[in-house]
């Protein structure tokens, strides 16, 4: 073990004199304070940035999939038209009867044929569904035997849906009778 | 040692300055600035531009890093500490392989304008600094103990959990191996060589 020399200061003795020395100027304490909140701050609003951007990224996930999952186009519709056709089809009037019987006589056609076409133009002029099923039932009502037999000629698809229906009840009567 | 409650409030502090409470931050740094600046004055021997310098980044640091801090494994003020003596350590690294002229470590004298002491004493304050880095730790930590906070033996032994003539015996090993890193440094004229 080596001892220092006298006339060689203790290199031990420096140590003990830089203890308790100044604290740092007040200015070095104020700019690191400043730099250090600093931080603080950057730190704060990155956090509140993130946090927005978050929520804002699930809103904009939840309308994608709300409008993923939401059917194409509008609603179904009754007619063909797309049309949502309420009560706004003809009313016949009280006497059509008299009528449709005036004109049969004039075009030498009978009831049922009258009424036929004019479900057939209330079918393809007006696409009025529900107007045309009415004339057709109308129609069915004065048949003959021969009128009722479907025709895939002179039928369109709703009065040959409507004479096979009639048909089957026809059937269904008979078998339960 | 740190107490239940001194766990307690840095946790208390460490929580708040990481959802950016600004208060709680000056709240630590107001409690622990004076007591590391003098810590970092003492590890650099009283070189004051040194020691501002280390200050500054020690801070810079720990506000980066305040996350990995963990009031149950020591105080801030501890970790500070940590942190300003790694920083030391690097800057001595640093210039030791870039092979930069150190104040007073080349034969030839460095004039840089900041020296605020004369060239011998900033020979020895640079000498000094690469010795209490390169002390053990258990050395350096008795040492400042005793030079820097200026405690009694006894009551290092108390806050160290050992008996007083074990700290007399330590404290005299650190002495020794001070001196002779010291004297090993002045002989070779520059730290990190045996």
């Amino acid at each position: 073990m080596s001892l220092p020399h006298n006339s060689e200061p203790d290199p031990i003795d420096a140590l003990a004199g830089v203890a308790g020395q100044c604290t740092g100027d007040d200015e070095l304490r104020q700019s690191v304070l400043a730099c250090t909140v600093g931080v603080i701050r950057r730190r704060r609003r990155l956090k509140r940035i993130s946090l927005v951007t978050t929520l804002f990224g699930c809103y904009l996930a939840g309308i994608g999939t709300v409008l993923l999952l939401s059917p194409d186009g509008g609603s179904p519709s009754a007619s063909l038209d797309g049309k949502n056709n309420g009560p706004k089809h003809e009313v016949l009037p009280v006497n059509s009867m008299d009528e449709i019987g005036r004109r049969s006589v004039a075009k030498n056609q009978s009831r049922f044929e009258v009424l036929r076409q004019k479900g057939d133009r209330c079918l393809r002029q007006k696409r009025d569904l529900a107007l045309a099923l009415r004339h057709y039932d109308r129609a069915l009502g004065y048949a003959s035997a021969e009128e009722r037999a479907i025709s895939a000629e002179d039928d369109g698809w709703l009065l040959m849906a409507l004479k096979e229906s009639q048909i089957q009840e026809t059937r269904n009567e008979d078998d339960d009778g | 040692m740190t107490s239940d409650n001194d766990v307690q409030r840095d946790q208390l502090l460490r929580g708040a300055v990481l959802a950016g409470d600004e208060g709680a931050w000056q709240t630590w740094y107001t409690e622990t600035y004076d007591d590391l600046y003098r810590y970092v004055r003492w590890r650099c021997a009283g070189l004051q531009d040194r020691a501002d310098e280390i200050v500054q980044e020690t801070w810079l640091t720990a506000v980066r890093r305040v996350r990995r801090f963990d009031p149950s494994r020591g105080s801030f003020r501890g970790w500070l500490r940590g942190i300003a003596a790694n920083v030391l350590r690097n800057h001595l690294r640093t210039h030791r392989v870039s092979g930069k002229r150190q104040h007073g470590f080349d034969s030839e004298p460095v004039v840089d304008g900041t020296a605020e002491a004369p060239l011998e004493n900033r020979e020895r304050s640079e000498r000094i600094i690469a010795v209490l880095d390169a002390l053990p730790e258990r050395h350096e930590d008795v040492l400042r103990a005793k030079y820097l906070d200026g405690l009694s033996v006894a009551e290092i032994a108390r806050s160290r959990e050992e008996t007083p003539k074990a700290v007399e015996s330590l404290l005299t090993r650190a002495r020794q191996k001070f001196r002779d890193i010291y004297r090993r440094f002045e002989q070779n004229g520059k730290p990190g060589q045996s």
